[in-house]
């Protein structure tokens, strides 16, 4: 992602400084009000709370991969089938819990993910953007005719999951556990050697082989941690719609996801929490929004292509107002700044 | 300093919270609530806002002649992108206010994913407007219908009708489908009925469901040299440059179609390469000068749609809106009569109970369900006789086997 002459400085904060007792209880107020959401929330409601959650792991797996690795990939979607279909399977066939089908899932295609991250190893940029089309196509491929597995276009039909006795919001707690699980666990991955050699390859893979990362090593492994994610993330689409189709996983959902780390900011863990909200909720937002507005005015029709336009143009206004993304929003809102800019793809 | 963060978060959450105080008010309890999710956006867009008119017609109609038994339908459109999530999204928040006494769906994978919390949980009535084979196991799908035949039905009907023209060898069919899980749906029963009638399926040609390059498709219809070409699975696009081209290259065969590539204002647009086109699909569709009730109804309707230029003919997913709400009212008020709770299993008896019903032309035959679709269905042609464009059925509705 990162041409040569480009780096990427440590981001140097300045402005507000939080205290650690109000960062504590900021956490806490957080962790209780996603505790406490459903006791006031209706069905709907809990019902987008846990679509974002799955959405914010598969981001944050894109993230990894293209955003703190610099490896483009527009195959992402593909990766989430992989876990969508493994876990399904192991859920009809072997009858294990949804924790043994979550993991079962992100193993599954992180398996995947390095098979399909082998061309990373070569090619950068938008080269290997499109060599990561091969594992779009060519898994939807497997997913649709390989009928006697995947059940082809009908899909896989799942039975009812019912966690803790507690329906949608049984399963709520647990798209959020396993969320907070994976954010915690990918932040701190950039502290570990691993995590800085993502980095380190991003910004030049020459001068990281020469301070002794393995290179290869590290681009596959990004590539595989980033489908573990989707994977993961798949698990959980699967368990939470109970049917698994192919047209679940399609090129469109993979642009949703870059365009949700794009929006969000790379190289962001914050960012892939709010591009993955933004993305999820304001097509939401708009269209309830639109539609109370046009109210007793004859508007339906023009609801659909205003919210295209409207959300199309929000897009838009963040490329070029905020490059950095909504991470970069929060931050100057919180009166931080970062010293770099957006990077230019090498 | 508390109070500097406190106002910082208070600016962030403003937006989200004018996004929920956004959300409409509940309605009123007398009123029928209905949800229908129509996909108004993404690759299938015509037909979804074709469905929306349709369903705003019918229901400004029906709300005029004193609602049904009294009693107004409210309705809630939300545009789900023809997105699975989404769908039962919507689908979601209209059960979670309550009182939801019918849900529509704008695909069948949308009807998959949420029939089995429907049947367990929801129980309310459905009713689809594609036409997926396995939509006819009312075990799976317990509270839902379909409004007219299944696309491997239509396939029959043509079938049927290629081989009621005599020809002393077996007709030689080339299917030409897209890309998608409609466009697949009939393949396997239309092998099995081939076999079944001798007809010789000489080509499964397999396109995008959208796009702009179709000369190998064109080549490969002319290679295969069939009597017959049936394109199935389009919503707008792909399938006429094919059959433009196919002509273009000699392709002399007569062409048909399925439910929703039988659009008389896209058939229309393509011209006389596609002269004679034969379409099956489930409800009336030539409106102008009809002496039938309803469709001169809806033909004063057709003709206050704007934005779309009056031709005389309807769209498939404008009259399928219609077909949906009038069974709805009939079936509904049956209920309110019998002073029955208004919960999908008694709809879906009522449903079931219609027996022969006079729909008041929409379909052109009285209808009974079976198997939760309506088995009846007419092939049109559609032609331009001294340049005029023009659709007529061929042998009127008629019962699929």
């Amino acid at each position: 992602m990162a041409s040569a002459s480009t780096t990427l400085p440590a981001p140097a904060r300045i402005g507000l400084r939080i205290s650690p007792r109000v960062q504590l209880g900021l956490w806490l107020v957080l962790g209780l009000g996603l505790v406490f959401f459903p006791a006031f929330a209706g069905v709907y409601f809990v019902y987008m709370a846990s679509l974002i959650a799955i959405n914010i792991i598969a981001t944050v797996g894109l993230n990894i991969t293209v955003g703190y690795a610099g490896l483009l990939s527009i195959g992402h979607s593909a990766f989430l089938g992989v876990g969508a279909y493994v876990s399904g399977l192991m859920w009809l066939h072997l009858g294990t819990p949804l924790l043994v089908n979550v993991v079962g899932g992100a193993l599954a295609a992180f398996a995947v993910g390095l098979v399909f991250g082998i061309p990373a190893l070569r090619i950068k940029g938008v080269y290997l953007a499109i060599a990561t089309l091969a594992a779009q196509y060519s898994l939807y491929f497997v997913f649709q005719q390989w009928t006697s597995v995947t059940g082809g276009d009908r899909g896989l039909s799942l039975p009812q999951l019912n966690v803790f006795g507690m329906g949608e919001t049984g399963f709520y707690y647990v798209v959020v556990a396993i969320m907070v699980a994976l954010l915690v666990a990918a932040r701190n991955l950039f502290r570990t050697r691993i995590g800085r050699a993502f980095i380190a390859v991003r910004e030049r893979d020459y001068a990281a082989e020469v301070l002794g990362i393995n290179v290869v090593r590290t681009k596959l492994l990004a590539f595989g941690l980033g489908a573990a994610f989707a994977g993961a993330a798949g698990a959980l689409t699967a368990a939470f719609l109970r049917i698994v189709t192919p047209d679940q996983f399609t090129l469109l959902v993979s642009v949703f996801f870059l365009a949700a780390v794009v929006v969000g900011g790379r190289a962001s863990i914050l960012g892939s929490i709010l591009g993955a909200i933004f993305m999820t909720l304001m097509p939401e937002l708009l269209q309830h929004g639109l539609t109370a507005v046009s109210k007793g005015a004859d508007l339906a029709g023009l609801i659909a292509p205003l919210r295209e336009i409207i959300f199309g143009s929000l897009i838009i206004g963040f490329l070029l107002f905020e490059p950095r993304g909504l991470v970069g929003l929060v931050e100057r809102a919180f009166g931080r700044s970062e010293t770099f800019d957006s990077r230019p793809e090498g | 300093m508390t109070t500097h963060w406190m106002t910082k978060i208070c600016r962030l959450a403003a937006p989200l919270a004018l996004g929920a105080c956004l959300i409409s008010a509940p309605a009123a309890a007398q009123d029928l609530k209905f949800s229908i999710p129509v996909p108004l956006s993404g690759p299938i867009a015509v037909t979804g806002q074709a469905q929306q008119i349709g369903w705003q017609h019918a229901i400004d109609y029906i709300n005029k002649n004193g609602g049904i038994k009294g009693r107004k339908i409210d309705a809630s459109y939300y545009d789900d992108e023809y997105k699975v999530e989404l769908g039962v999204a919507g689908f979601k928040k209209a059960a979670a206010d309550g009182n939801l006494t019918f849900a529509a769906g704008d695909g069948t994978p949308f009807v998959r994913a949420i029939s089995p919390e429907n049947n367990e949980r929801y129980k309310v009535l459905m009713a689809n407007t594609g036409a997926s084979s396995d939509l006819v196991d009312v075990a799976k799908y317990k509270y839902h219908f379909l409004v007219g035949p299944t696309y491997s039905d239509m396939i029959g009907l043509l079938f049927k009708h290629i081989k009621a023209q005599g020809a002393s060898t077996p007709p030689k069919v080339a299917i030409v489908y897209s890309a998608s899980e409609f466009g697949r749906d009939p393949l396997e029963n239309a092998r099995a009925m081939a076999k079944a009638m001798d007809i010789n399926i000489v080509l499964e040609e397999e396109t995008k469901f959208t796009g702009v390059d179709v000369t190998a498709h064109a080549i490969k219809l002319r290679n295969a040299k069939p009597d017959y070409v049936i394109f199935h699975g389009y919503a707008g696009n792909i399938w006429p440059e094919i059959a433009k081209l196919a002509r273009e290259y000699g392709v002399k065969a007569p062409f048909m179609g399925t439910l929703f590539g039988s659009h008389p204002d896209v058939v229309s647009g393509i011209g006389s390469a596609v002269d004679g086109y034969l379409g099956t699909v489930s409800v009336e569709l030539a409106l102008k000068d009809r002496q039938e009730p309803m469709l001169k109804v809806i033909d004063g309707y057709l003709r206050t749609w704007t934005a779309k230029p009056y031709t005389g003919y309807a769209n498939i997913g404008y009259m399928q809106s219609w077909a949906t709400a009038m069974i709805l009212r009939e079936v509904i008020g049956r209920a309110i009569d019998a002073g029955k709770p208004l919960n999908g299993d008694t709809l879906i008896a009522e449903i079931n109970a219609l027996k022969d019903w006079d729909s008041g032309g929409i379909f052109g035959t009285p209808i009974s369900f079976e198997k939760q679709r309506i088995p009846y269905g007419v092939i049109y042609r559609y032609s331009w006789p001294n340049g005029q464009f023009t659709v007529t059925p061929v042998g009127g509705f008629q019962k699929t086997e």
